[in-house]
C-alpha cells in the first residue's frame, strides 16, 4: 500500500501538470504557430544563394503563378468560346485573390518589350556587339583602321544573314538594324519560343495566366483564391456549359499537402497507439493495467508539445508527425517502472524507484544530453524535433515516476512467454549464436559502405501523384513540355547578376556545347561592355562613311539605311550615358506576366533567369552565383551540408553519451554497453546498405534517436547482469512496442517519415538481437558448462 | 518581331510547293483572269487534278531572294521533297545546310547539327500553316476558301496567282504566283511588292519520288 501523503502529492502534481498543458494547448494560436511552409524548416538567416533564390521565388514570383487551362469541346462556336474565356478572366480579374490575369495569347506585354528593346537596341545591345568585335580585333590584329574594319565585317555579316531562313522575317527591320542587334538576340533567345512565353496554344483550349495576390503557402494565398476560380469557372459555364477548367497552382499542391499531413497525423497516431497497446496486450497478463501505462504516453506528448511551441515561434507540422513517434520511446519508463518485479512482496514503491533510478537517469539522462545536442544544428526542424524529444522524454520519465506513486499495486506481470529466457546455453547454441554475431560483424563492417546518400527537399511533403501529374500536363499546355534546364543567376545588384551571368554563359558554352541557351540577360549590357563605351565611342567617328562604304561594295543600297545611320549619330551625340542601373533596370522593371519570371530587380537581390535545352546536369560552380532549379527544387547541396552537420552533431552526441556510459559504470561495463547501439547502428546500416538503400538526412535522425534506445536496452541488461539476474523483460516489451509504433511511421506516405520509422524499427530490432544473442554467445562459467 | 519568324518559314515552305523547270521568257509575265469556282474553273480542274496526282516529288531548287535594301538577289539552292503524307521539306545546301519542313504539326527547321526548332503551337502560327496546306496540295476547293485565285494560259504554259482573303495574311505574304508547263511547276513567287520579293525556280522534278527510311527521318518530322 502506497503512503496517503505520496499519493496525494504525485496527485496534486500531475494534475497541475496536466492542467497547466492542456490550459497552454488550448490557448495556443495554432494557425500561426504550426507552419506548413516547407520553407519554415529551412534557418531564416541561410546565406546560400539557393535559399536566397529559393525565398524570392516563393514569396515573389514563381510561387504565386496560377496557370489555367479553359477547355471547349471542339464543336463549340467561337464567338462562345471567346465569350466564355472573357467572362472567366473578367471573373479572376475583379477578385482581390489576384493581382494579374493575362491571357496568354494577348501580345501585349511581349510586343511592349520588344518594341522597347528595339527602341533602346543602342543602349542594350550595341556594347555587347561592339565589345565582342573589339576583341576580335585585337585578337587578330588586322592592318586596316578599326573603323574601316569594324564596317567591312558589319556589311559581310549582313550580306551572310540575307541567307538565313530568319532573314525574311527581319527585311522591314533591317534598313534600321544593319548591325542585326535584334535579330542576333532573338536567334539567341530562340529558347524562348518553345515555352509560354511564345503564347497561344490549341484554339479549344484558351491559357490564362495570373499571379494571386498572397503566398500560396499560407491561408489566404488558398481559399480566396480557390473561390474566386470557382465563381470564375461558373462564369464560363454560364456561356459555355461544356467548357472545363484544368488549372495548377502552387496554393493547391499546398492545401493538398496541408490536409494529407494533418491525415498522416491522425492517422499515424492513432495506429501507432494501437500497435503499441496491441503489443502490450500480447506481452502483458492484464490488459486493463496495460491501460496505466496511456498516462505515461499523454504526459510525453503533452510536455512536448508545450515546451516545444513554447520555446519556437512558428513550428513546422512535420515536427508534430515524427514526433508521434515519442509514444513508443515515452512507453518505456513506464515498462521499466511498472515491469519491474519487487525484490520482496511489499517492497516500496520509494525502495523501488531507487534501485531503479540510476539506469532510469542514464538512460533517459544521456539520450536527452544527445537530442539536446540537436539544438546546436542549422535546421530548424532538426532544432525543434530536438527540444521535442528532449522535453517528451523528461516528462515521460516524470509522468511515470508520479503516475506509478499514486497507484495501488504499480506492478505489472508478462506473460511467461516474454520472460522466457535460456539460461544455461549448450554448445550448439552457443556456436550459433556466435556464427549469428559474426555475421552481424560482418554486415555492420561491410554493408555501410554500400550505402548512396541524397536529399530531396521533396521528401518533406506527401507526394500528391494526381496534383502533380495535373500540374504537368498544365504546364505541357504552357508549352513547358520540353526537355530544359533552367537556371537562375542572382547577385546583389543587378550589375553582379549580370557579371556573374555572362560568367555563367561562358562556362555553360564549354560545358554543354552545342546547346542553345535563352536569357533576357542577353537583352541587356554586361556592366564592363557598358563601361568602355564612353572611350569606345568616340574611336568610331569614322564608322559612318565606312560602312555605307562597305554596304555598297556588298551590293546594298547604303541609302536605304538612312534610319540606322539617323539614330546613330543621335546617340553618338549625346552628352552623357546614363548609369547602369537606368539603362537595365528601366528594361526589367516594366516585365509583366510571365515575363516577369524571366528576371527580376529588387532592392536585396536581383536575378536572371536561363533556359537551356539539355536535360539537368553539372551544377554551375559556386563562383557563379547560379543555380538549376532541379537543385532548387530538391535543395540537394543544402540538405547535403545540413545532414553533414546533424553528422557531426550526432557524432558528438554519440560521444557525450558513450563518455557518460563510461563515466557512471566504467570502461569495462561501459564498453559493454556501448557495444549494443552502436553495434546496432552499424549492423542496420549494414542491412540498408546490402539491400541498396538510398538515405537521406532522415536515416540519420532515425539512426540517433534508434542508438539513443537501444543504449537504454543495453544500460538495463548490464544493471541486472550486474546484480546476476537476467535482463529485464521490459526490455523486450520495449523493444517490441518502439518497433511496432516505428513500424507504422515506416508505412507513412511522407518519404522522410518513412525512413526515419524504417531505420528507428530496424536498429531497435538489431539491438533486441544483440542483447539476446551476446549472454548466449558468452564462454561457458566454469560453473555452469 | 517574333510574328514575323513564322511569315518566314511559311514563305520558305511555301517555296517548297514549287516544282519543275526554268525558262523564264517562256512563262506567262502578267496575272490572268479571276477564277471563280462554279463559273469559269472547268478548264482548270484537270490541271489541279494531275498536280495533285503526282504523289511524291522530288526536285532540286534555286531561290533568288529580293530584299528592299539590296540591289540584287541573294541565291539560295537546295532540294524539295514534297510527300503527300508527310508534308513538304526544305533542304537548303548553300550558303548553309538547314532544312524546313512543314507538315500537319507546323514547322520545323532543323539544322545541320540535328538540333531542332519548332514554331510555336499559336494559332497564328498553325492559321499561317493551314492556309498554305492547299497551295501544296493544289486542292482547289480549299484554296478557294483561303485565297482569291487569278488564273492565266497561253498553250501548256499557265499562270496561277493567289491573294489571301485574310488581311493579315495578304499583308505578310502578298501574293503568290505559280507558274509551269504542262504538269509541271516551273516558278514561284511571294510578291509584297517589287523590291521584296522571293523567286523560286524549280529544277527537273521527279513526280512519283519515293523516299527512303533514311530520307524520311533526316528530311521529314
Amino acid at each position: 500500500m502506497q503512503p496517503p501523503h505520496q499519493k496525494r502529492w504525485a496527485r496534486l502534481l500531475l494534475a497541475a501538470g496536466a492542467l497547466v498543458g492542456l490550459a497552454w494547448i488550448a490557448l495556443l494560436d495554432r494557425p500561426n504557430k504550426i507552419s506548413t511552409d516547407v520553407l519554415d524548416l529551412l534557418p531564416r538567416d541561410e546565406r546560400s544563394p539557393e535559399i536566397a533564390m529559393v525565398r524570392s521565388l516563393a514569396g515573389e514570383q514563381q510561387a504565386r503563378v496560377a496557370l489555367f487551362a479553359l477547355k471547349f469541346p471542339a464543336a463549340t462556336p467561337t464567338p462562345t468560346r471567346d465569350a466564355a474565356s472573357a467572362a472567366f478572366v473578367a471573373a479572376l480579374s475583379t477578385s482581390p485573390a489576384f493581382a494579374e490575369v493575362t491571357r496568354l495569347d494577348d501580345t501585349r506585354s511581349r510586343d511592349t518589350l520588344g518594341r522597347e528593346v528595339f527602341e533602346r537596341r543602342l543602349d542594350l545591345l550595341f556594347p555587347g556587339w561592339l565589345a565582342a568585335r573589339r576583341a576580335d580585333y585585337i585578337r587578330t590584329a588586322p592592318s586596316t583602321p578599326w573603323p574601316e574594319w569594324l564596317a567591312d565585317r558589319t556589311a559581310a555579316e549582313l550580306h551572310a544573314f540575307l541567307a538565313k531562313p530568319e532573314a525574311l522575317a527581319f527585311q522591314e527591320l533591317l534598313p534600321s538594324d544593319p548591325l542585326l542587334l535584334v535579330p542576333a538576340l532573338t536567334e539567341r533567345v530562340s529558347g524562348f519560343a518553345s515555352t509560354g512565353l511564345a503564347g497561344g496554344g490549341s484554339k479549344d483550349v484558351t491559357l490564362i495566366w495570373t499571379r494571386t495576390a498572397a503566398s500560396p503557402l499560407r491561408e489566404e494565398g488558398q481559399t480566396p483564391v480557390f473561390a474566386a476560380v470557382a465563381t470564375a469557372t461558373a462564369a464560363a459555364q454560364k456561356i459555355a456549359p461544356e467548357a472545363n477548367l484544368q488549372w495548377t497552382a502552387v496554393s493547391r499542391l499546398a492545401a493538398e499537402s496541408r490536409r494529407r499531413i494533418e491525415a498522416e497525423m491522425s492517422g499515424l497516431n492513432i495506429l501507432s497507439l494501437v500497435a503499441v497497446l496491441g503489443v502490450a496486450a500480447l506481452c502483458v497478463r492484464h490488459l486493463l493495467k496495460a491501460l496505466h501505462l496511456a498516462p505515461v504516453i499523454f504526459g510525453a506528448m503533452l510536455g512536448a508539445w508545450v515546451v516545444t511551441t513554447a520555446v519556437f515561434d512558428r513550428v513546422h507540422v512535420l515536427v508534430f508527425v515524427v514526433g508521434s513517434l515519442l509514444g513508443g520511446v515515452a512507453i518505456d519508463y513506464g515498462f521499466y517502472l511498472y515491469l519491474q518485479p519487487p525484490r520482496y512482496p511489499g517492497e516500496p514503491y520509494r525502495a523501488r524507484v531507487g534501485r531503479l533510478l540510476r539506469p532510469l537517469l542514464a538512460s533517459a539522462l544521456t539520450t536527452i544530453l544527445g537530442f539536446s545536442l540537436l539544438l546546436f544544428s542549422e535546421l530548424p526542424l532538426i532544432r525543434q524535433l530536438g527540444v521535442f524529444v528532449s522535453a517528451g522524454l523528461l516528462s515521460a520519465l516524470a509522468a511515470a515516476l508520479l503516475w506509478f506513486a499514486q497507484i495501488e499495486e504499480p506492478t505489472l506481470a508478462t506473460r511467461a512467454f516474454i520472460r522466457a529466457r535460456v539460461t544455461s546455453p549448450g554448445p550448439r547454441l552457443r556456436t550459433g549464436a556466435r556464427a549469428l554475431l559474426l555475421m552481424c560483424v560482418a554486415i555492420a563492417c561491410i554493408g555501410p559502405w554500400r550505402l548512396r546518400w541524397h536529399d530531396d527537399i521533396r521528401q518533406l511533403d506527401v507526394p500528391a501523384v494526381e496534383l502533380r501529374a495535373n500540374d504537368l500536363a498544365v504546364r505541357t499546355l504552357f508549352g513547358d513540355e520540353t526537355e530544359r534546364t533552367v537556371y537562375l543567376t542572382r547577385g546583389k545588384t543587378l550589375a553582379e547578376a549580370r557579371t556573374s551571368l555572362e560568367r555563367f554563359i561562358t562556362w555553360h558554352a564549354e560545358k554543354f556545347p552545342g546547346t542553345a541557351l535563352a536569357t533576357l540577360g542577353l537583352a541587356t549590357p554586361s556592366p564592363a561592355a557598358w563601361a568602355t563605351l564612353p572611350a569606345e565611342v568616340p574611336q568610331l567617328a569614322g564608322f559612318e562613311p565606312a560602312l555605307r562604304a562597305a554596304l555598297t561594295r556588298e551590293g546594298f543600297d547604303a541609302d536605304s539605311f538612312a534610319p540606322f545611320f539617323a539614330t546613330w549619330n543621335q546617340w553618338r551625340a549625346r552628352p552623357a550615358f546614363p548609369a547602369y542601373d537606368a539603362v537595365t533596370g528601366g528594361l526589367l522593371r516594366n516585365l509583366h506576366g510571365p515575363l516577369a519570371l524571366l528576371a527580376s530587380e529588387s532592392p536585396d537581390s536581383s536575378w536572371f533567369a536561363t533556359l537551356a535545352e539539355h536535360a539537368p546536369g553539372a551544377e554551375p560552380p559556386a563562383e557563379f552565383s547560379t543555380v538549376s532549379s532541379s537543385q532548387l527544387e530538391s535543395l540537394n547541396g543544402l540538405f547535403t551540408r545540413y545532414r553533414t552537420s546533424a553528422l557531426h552533431l550526432s557524432a558528438i552526441g554519440l560521444s557525450l553519451v558513450g563518455l557518460s556510459v563510461f563515466f557512471i559504470y566504467g570502461l569495462r561495463r561501459g564498453l559493454r554497453i556501448f557495444a549494443v547501439p552502436a553495434g546496432s547502428c552499424l549492423l542496420a546500416f549494414g542491412l540498408l546498405g546490402f539491400a541498396g538503400a538510398t538515405l537521406n538526412l532522415f536515416h540519420l535522425l532515425g539512426a540517433f534517436l534508434g542508438v539513443c534506445l537501444s543504449h537504454n536496452y543495453a544500460i538495463f541488461s548490464a544493471e541486472n547482469a550486474a546484480q546476476g539476474e537476467e535482463p529485464p523483460p521490459s526490455i523486450r516489451l520495449s523493444a517490441l512496442c518502439t518497433a511496432a509504433s516505428f513500424g507504422v511511421l515506416a508505412l507513412s506516405h511522407i518519404p522522410v517519415v518513412a525512413a526515419l520509422g524504417l531505420t528507428v524499427t530496424i536498429i531497435v530490432l538489431c539491438a533486441l538481437a544483440l542483447v539476446e544473442l551476446l549472454p548466449l554467445a558468452e564462454r561457458a562459467s566454469p560453473e555452469n558448462p | 518581331m517574333r510574328a514575323r519568324l513564322p511569315s518566314f518559314f511559311l514563305l520558305a515552305t511555301v517555296i517548297a510547293v514549287s516544282a519543275p523547270p526554268t525558262r523564264a521568257a517562256d512563262l506567262i509575265a502578267e496575272p490572268g483572269a479571276p477564277l471563280i469556282i462554279g463559273e469559269n474553273d472547268a478548264a482548270w480542274r484537270p490541271l489541279f487534278a494531275a498536280i495533285a496526282a503526282q504523289g511524291a516529288v522530288y526536285a532540286q531548287f534555286t531561290e533568288h531572294r529580293w530584299f528592299a535594301v539590296r540591289n540584287k538577289p541573294t541565291e539560295l539552292t537546295g532540294e524539295m521533297r514534297l510527300s503527300p503524307s508527310l508534308g513538304l521539306s526544305l533542304h537548303y545546301a548553300a550558303p548553309d545546310d538547314t532544312t524546313m519542313i512543314i507538315d500537319e504539326q507546323g514547322l520545323l527547321q532543323r539544322f545541320a547539327s540535328g538540333r531542332t526548332r519548332a514554331a510555336p503551337d499559336n494559332p497564328r502560327y498553325t492559321g499561317l500553316t493551314a492556309a498554305l496546306l492547299p497551295v501544296l496540295r493544289f486542292d482547289l476547293p480549299a484554296l478557294n476558301e483561303k485565297f482569291t485565285i487569278a488564273g492565266a494560259r497561253t498553250g501548256d504554259v499557265w499562270r496561277l496567282d493567289f491573294t489571301p482573303r485574310d488581311a493579315e495574311l495578304a499583308k505578310t505574304f502578298g501574293r503568290i504566283t505559280v507558274q509551269g508547263e504542262a504538269h509541271a511547276v516551273r516558278r514561284l513567287e511571294f510578291r509584297r511588292d517589287a523590291k521584296q520579293r522571293i523567286e523560286i525556280f524549280v529544277g527537273a522534278a521527279t513526280p512519283g519520288a519515293s523516299f527512303t527510311e533514311a530520307d524520311v527521318k533526316k528530311f521529314f518530322r
